[in-house]
């Protein structure tokens, strides 16, 4: 339960940690993805590179003791996370990739240097893996597995009782400096299978339940008093293709083919009960000035994808599509149903069904395979760039590389003039969706939760589970 | 105890033990070889050289065999490593979930018992009646109906319908209700057949009929005679059953998320957490070979003539 442990990138982890921890700033998502203060005040930049962080005073740990500047140095620092053998430096790569140093300048101002301009210094700040760490407590547990089994935060929660592949309970934290949690005690109980955590839910055993396949949606409804909120949140559902490893799928008119066979609203209406949506290629609305409102959908269009696939190399030879098939949501389904939608135009995977992600990623021949794109700050930086840029996961594995978009990436990496960076970025999609595709979107990552009709709350738009002051009460 | 017993045991053990080593082998080269642990740990978000420092953190590097024999000299001295996935001891780990499987075994097994021998022993007594079809077709049902339908269909009425139990979790007695059942309902039908052919055998034997000529009471006929000997075959299976109980209830914790060792292991396969699947799969094999031993005793005890033959060598 450290945002900085390795296993702490698994859903359930995210959705916990939400309620322990409190991050510098956070994502005001109704407000078009505005950053707006939370543990931190304001940033000043100093020069390019330079930033000082002004704290929120009077801010209480768990255990009661004041949060100052010492601690935010801390959970930043060589220590915990900046050294290469730091525990958390894995993770913390992915969100601040850029930091180079932290210092306490005084009691309530933090100093951080990055290596290069970041344009999306403040964003990351509110992202996944800030949460702040008491430094005293830390130390005084010494070692980073015992202390992320309970840890001491900020958030509106604290850890009151941890059974490992069982429960966790969290409890109010009353002097939470976002006012008194509205509720006393949370308890996140692990119930693997759907029809139970449904049944659970009509029995009155639980408030919440997560994950709620589409198909089962309509089961909650159909009973008076419950209700489902959820739907569209920032991630990416997509298809990943292994164009370097795979000689079929090097011709770029079959991945084009491909693309334009798939009928992504026919999966939504059918798969989704119509409830999410298919993005504009990889950005999102969040994004700010850097989205296009303008550029289409992925286009479907059968006759222009026979019509590539007669220009392509590419003779009906079988693909390998490799799924685990239980990993996303309707993932199987989805399989076979875009397995079919290639087959009318003429191209042929082979659906296997895998086990676990080693085999599916780590054995040739590799061929087409599901994934997702999370999306933890509203910035192309936390999820395109995180996905497919340079020292990705994709290009990383020798899926794919491509000279330009890389280029384009560093200008959108360390460019602080934001139209340069839209310019950069759009670039990037067009390479990203047509012109050399490793892959495409099929829709929004749908996440789906049951609930007690009389309890008014939603999960953010990031599928976080968000208890604070404000975000959940009773009718 | 003679010297005869205590070879018999010595044999016994010997062979279960290298049963054991076997199962320990092959588990921990299939796991290995069907998919690299440090990628399926981190899933599909992780990048590449998070992956790697996994990979080197726990090991992984390392030559196969090498991890291999690394791995049976520390168990040898009674190190069982350290889970992947969870970072911590995989014995003590494994052992905090023994408890509430254990406890949900035991309470299946006297549910099983319960039903499933009175059940047989009144349709033998009753040999085609009502009674006797009654009981058969619920043995039937019993086997036949898969756990997981079972526990939806307990939970529907028990919970939804009547809101007389928690639908899933642990904790309380009243938690262990649904799962027991569950779990017990295919044991208690075998039990119930193998009771009624058991008893069966046994009131057609000559025995029986001499026993019934001295004009017995039906107890002292019943307990004296016919329990004991109609008992060797129904111990038999009861003794495979607690064997495959902790493997079988996989199904039963998981779908009540009953926080037992079924489905930690379920969780560790999937999540290739090899440390732990050994010390699960270790631990299966010491039940299986426990029980057996017990097993023996016990006919030795309900059958003297077992024991006789033992003791003459």
């Amino acid at each position: 339960m450290d945002p900085l442990h390795p296993r702490a990138i698994a859903l359930t982890a995210f959705r916990l940690l939400e309620s322990i921890y409190d991050k510098p700033f956070a994502i005001d998502y109704g407000a078009g993805g505005k950053v707006v203060p939370a543990l931190a005040e304001s940033v000043e930049q100093i020069d390019a590179t330079t930033y000082d962080m002004k704290l929120r005073q009077g801010v209480r740990f768990h255990d009661g003791t004041e949060m100052t500047a010492r601690d935010v140095a801390f959970t930043f620092g060589a220590e915990r996370m900046l050294d290469d053998d730091a525990p958390g430096y894995r993770m913390g790569q992915r969100t601040l990739p850029l930091l180079e140093s932290v210092e306490a300048i005084d009691d309530y101002t933090v100093r951080f240097r990055t290596k290069a301009p970041d344009p999306a210094f403040l964003k990351r700040w509110a992202s996944y893996g800030t949460g702040i760490v008491s430094r005293d407590a830390y130390e005084a547990v010494g070692d980073f597995e015992a202390w992320a089994r309970n840890p001491v935060a900020t958030g509106p929660y604290k850890v009151r009782e941890v059974k490992e592949n069982d429960y966790v309970v969290l409890e109010a934290h009353d002097d939470y400096w976002g006012g008194r949690p509205p509720l006393k005690s949370i308890k996140f109980q692990m119930v693997p299978e759907l029809s139970a955590r449904i049944a659970g839910l009509r029995a009155g055993d639980y408030d919440i339940i997560t994950t709620v396949s589409p198909d089962q949606i309509g089961v909650i409804e159909d009973n008076e008093g419950f209700a489902v909120v959820g739907g569209d949140n920032m991630h990416f559902r997509t298809m990943v293709y292994d164009v370097k490893n795979n000689p079929l799928l090097a011709d770029v008119k079959l991945r084009q083919a491909m693309n334009l066979a798939i009928d992504r609203e026919l999966i939504v209406e059918t798969i989704w009960g119509g409830r999410i949506s298919v993005p504009r290629c990889h950005q999102h609305a969040g994004y700010g000035p850097l989205y296009d409102s303008s550029r289409p959908t992925p286009a479907y269009d059968p006759d222009k994808a026979r019509a590539l696939l007669a220009e392509s190399s590419y003779k009906g030879e079988l693909i390998p599509f490799k799924t685990v098939g239980s990993y996303y949501t309707a993932e199987l389904a989805t399989t076979q149903v875009l397995a079919e939608m290639w087959k009318t135009v003429g191209i042929n995977v082979d659906i296997q069904v895998m086990e676990n992600w080693g085999q599916v990623l780590g054995e040739e021949p590799r061929g087409v395979n599901n994934s997702s794109d999370g999306t933890y700050f509203p910035d192309p930086l936390a999820s395109l760039w995180t996905r497919w840029g340079e020292t990705g996961s994709w290009q990383g594995r020798g899926f794919w590389s491509n000279a330009e978009f890389n280029a384009l990436g560093q200008t959108l990496t360390t460019s602080l003039d934001p139209q340069e960076r839209r310019d950069a970025f759009q670039k990037m999609l067009d390479i990203w969706c047509w012109t050399d595709p490793p892959g495409t979107v099929l829709h929004s990552l749908g996440e789906f939760f049951g609930k007690r009709a009389d309890i008014d709350w939603e999960p953010t738009a990031t599928a976080l589970l968000d208890f604070r002051p404000g975000a959940i009460s009773f009718d | 105890m003679t010297l005869g017993f205590i070879g018999f045991v010595a044999q016994k053990t010997a062979r279960a033990l290298l049963t054991v080593l076997f199962i320990v082998t092959l588990v921990f080269f299939v796991l290995r070889l069907a998919g690299d642990p440090a990628t399926v740990l981190l899933g599909p978000e992780a990048t590449p050289d998070m992956i790697e420092e996994l990979t080197v953190r726990l090991g992984l590097d390392q030559p196969l065999w090498r991890q291999y024999l690394a791995y049976l000299s520390n168990v040898l001295s009674g190190d069982f490593g350290s889970s992947f996935l969870h970072n911590r001891d995989a014995l003590a780990l494994v052992m905090e979930h023994v408890d509430a499987t254990l406890l949900l075994s035991g309470a299946a097994l006297a549910f099983a018992l319960l039903i499933g021998v009175p059940l047989g022993v009144v349709s033998a007594l009753h040999r085609g009646s009502a009674w006797d079809r009654a009981a058969m077709t619920f043995a039937v049902l019993g086997y036949c109906i898969p756990n997981f339908f079972l526990a939806v269909l307990l939970m529907l009425l028990l919970s939804i319908h009547w809101a007389l139990l928690p639908t899933s979790g642990g904790g309380s007695l009243a938690h262990l209700v649904m799962p027991s059942i569950t779990l017990g309902t295919a044991s208690a039908a075998i039990i119930a057949r193998f009771t009624r052919s058991a008893m069966l055998e046994v009131l057609g034997s000559r025995y029986m009929r001499a026993a019934e000529a001295r004009d017995l009471p039906t107890v002292r006929l019943m307990v004296h005679h016919a329990f004991p000997n109609a008992a060797i075959p129904v111990v038999t299976v009861v003794g495979f059953m607690i064997g495959g109980m902790i493997g079988g209830s996989i199904v039963t914790e998981t779908v009540f998320a009953w926080p037992g060792v079924g489905r930690l292991f379920v969780s560790s396969v999937a999540n290739r957490d090899i440390p732990v699947v050994q010390v699960i799969v270790l631990l299966s094999g010491a039940a299986m070979v426990v029980t057996n031993l017990v097993i023996d005793i016990l006919y030795g005890w309900l059958d003297p003539r077992i024991r006789l033959r033992r003791a003459a060598g």
